[in-house]
């Protein structure tokens, strides 16, 4: 078992917080950043115990390519399941992928046990419950992003999941983008056609794990004792879409002006967390440079990549 | 791609148990389907397909059918080298059990489907016998008198004809068009033609 996530220079203080919170629970698993920025900030936060890799050490024969062609965010996604790839390749027995906007509040074996004896695990975004107004404009929405999350993947060492992870690759290659006219959103919409082209897909359904935003106002998130309880079950991670440490009233920029304090999820989760992204240097990160911006702001409008890009 | 916005899952084919889970379900998409039936593929919509793309989701017990004999559609008719011989259908060659004609035109036979326009019967091989004998059976069924049948809901009670515009405008009304009104009786067809000569405003009404 291996965990991993990737991020740009911006992303680190939520890093350092994501990979604390996880080894306070499996400090035996580790735990692999892929950190897509300059060389000094790879060394600084490898310096601190993170195992770092560089993208360039990934075995990605098209990475110069990627660079130029995608934005930050866009690139950060396609290195998704090119890490995945590359983990699996190195003959690790199951990988998690965890976005660095999670926060690990409880421990995650049941979770790990059912990543290791299935090809795939995926979290959906709604799990069945009663109707109500804004779940209908939730279900709407997801039509257009996408039916499973992809801020958590679960991936164990089989032949079809090798095979999924190449074609998921190969296809945020050149078509990772947001265009919800014409279906795209990102690596997530492609997450959709993965129960019917990986046999042993498992699709979670523990209401604990990777609850965010789109959750409202179904769940409540509730403090019990040391850790959080979701509805009647033990929180194990808390995915912060969208959340702003230095807004930390408001859940998500996602979810529109809806407050903390209004929205169902315990005050304390939101308020311990901007905390600790404060003091692990989020205004210290948050404009560092994207290393690969291009020379002027219009390049890839002109550029052939960028005609590919656009189709 | 084009699986992704028409959806993953093909409607043709569903099938239920009789447990609470499917219950659930069927309440669950008759609800959206009713509302939203519409291809609509900027906005997320085709149909009641793409809401199935949510059962897996929400329904624990689901089943993914994965035999090749089932539902051999012209999506994916290439690449399931339909093969005939002694009057049996193979797929992959497995029995072919359910084959879907969807967007089959017979006044066009030599065309696979109207959704695509670029496959033609000759190119699918042996599946073109299925085709030949398609089309001889929905002749034999009275596919050509049955053709001329009205639609049952094409009418107001007057006899007036509802005309394409006037239904999407009721469509777009959606969640503000009264359950209890019969949009077919003439006096609801005045207050509806009413509504829209002027704009389509709710409050018009």
């Amino acid at each position: 078992m291996i965990a991993c996530t990737v991020i740009s220079a911006n992303y680190v203080p939520a890093v350092r917080v994501l990979v604390a919170s996880f080894r306070r629970f499996h400090p035996a698993i580790p735990f692999y950043v892929v950190l897509a920025a300059e060389e000094h900030i790879c060394q600084a936060v490898a310096a601190e115990g993170i195992k770092v890799l560089r993208p360039d050490e990934m075995e990605i024969p098209t990475l110069p390519a990627l660079l130029e062609r995608y934005t930050c965010l866009q690139t950060i996604i396609a290195l998704k399941p090119a890490i995945l790839r590359y983990l699996l390749a190195r003959g690790h027995d199951s990988v998690i992928y965890l976005d660095a906007d999670i926060l690990v509040t409880a421990s995650l074996a049941p979770l790990l046990e059912q990543v290791a004896s299935h090809s795939l695990c995926l979290t959906p975004h709604l799990h069945p419950a009663p109707r109500s107004a804004r779940r209908e404009k939730i279900e709407r929405s997801l039509l257009l992003t996408g039916i499973y999350n992809a801020g958590f993947i679960g991936i164990a060492n089989h032949e079809e999941s090798r095979r999924f992870v190449a074609w998921w690759e190969e296809r945020l290659r050149t078509h990772n983008r947001r265009d919800k006219k014409h279906g795209y959103h990102y690596d997530q919409r492609w997450l959709d056609l993965a129960p019917s082209f990986v046999r042993d897909t498992h699709i979670v359904r523990d209401q604990g794990c990777n609850v965010g935003q789109w959750c409202l106002p179904d769940v409540t998130v509730t403090r019990d004792g040391s850790g959080y309880r979701v509805n009647d079950v033990p929180l194990r991670f808390f995915h912060f879409s969208g959340f702003d440490p230095l807004q930390p009233e408001k859940v998500s920029r996602h979810a529109g002006r809806l407050k903390v304090s209004e929205s169902g999820f315990a005050p304390e989760l939101f308020a311990d967390y901007a905390q600790l992204l404060r003091s692990a240097g989020w205004e210290q990160y948050i404009n560092a440079p994207w290393p690969w911006d291009p020379p002027w702001p219009w390049h890839r409008w002109f550029t052939k990549s960028a005609s590919q890009n656009r189709r | 791609m084009r699986v992704l916005r028409a959806g993953v899952y093909n409607g043709g084919v569903v099938g239920f148990a009789d447990c609470e889970e499917a219950h659930w379900f069927l309440e669950w998409w008759q609800a959206k389907v009713f509302r939203r039936c519409v291809r609509q593929v900027k906005r997320g919509y085709h149909f009641e397909q793409r809401w199935l793309d949510f059962a897996p989701s929400l329904v624990a017990r689901h089943h993914l059918l994965r035999d090749p004999g089932v539902n051999v559609g012209h999506w994916n008719l290439l690449e399931r080298h339909i093969r005939v011989a002694n009057n049996r259908v193979t797929a992959l060659g497995v029995p072919c059990r359910v084959f879907r004609f969807s967007g089959y035109q017979p006044e066009r036979p030599e065309m696979v489907t109207k959704y695509n326009r670029h496959l033609t019967v000759a190119d699918t091989g042996e599946a073109a016998a299925v085709f030949a004998r398609y089309h001889a059976l929905l002749m034999s069924a009275g596919y050509t008198e049955a053709r001329k049948l009205p639609y049952a809901y094409e009418t107001y009670r007057s006899g007036a004809t509802i005309s394409e515009r006037a239904r999407r405008a009721y469509q777009r009304q959606g969640d503000a068009v009264s359950n209890d009104d019969n949009p077919f009786e003439r006096t609801s067809f005045d207050r509806f033609r009413r509504w829209f000569k002027m704009g389509g405003h709710p409050k018009a009404r």
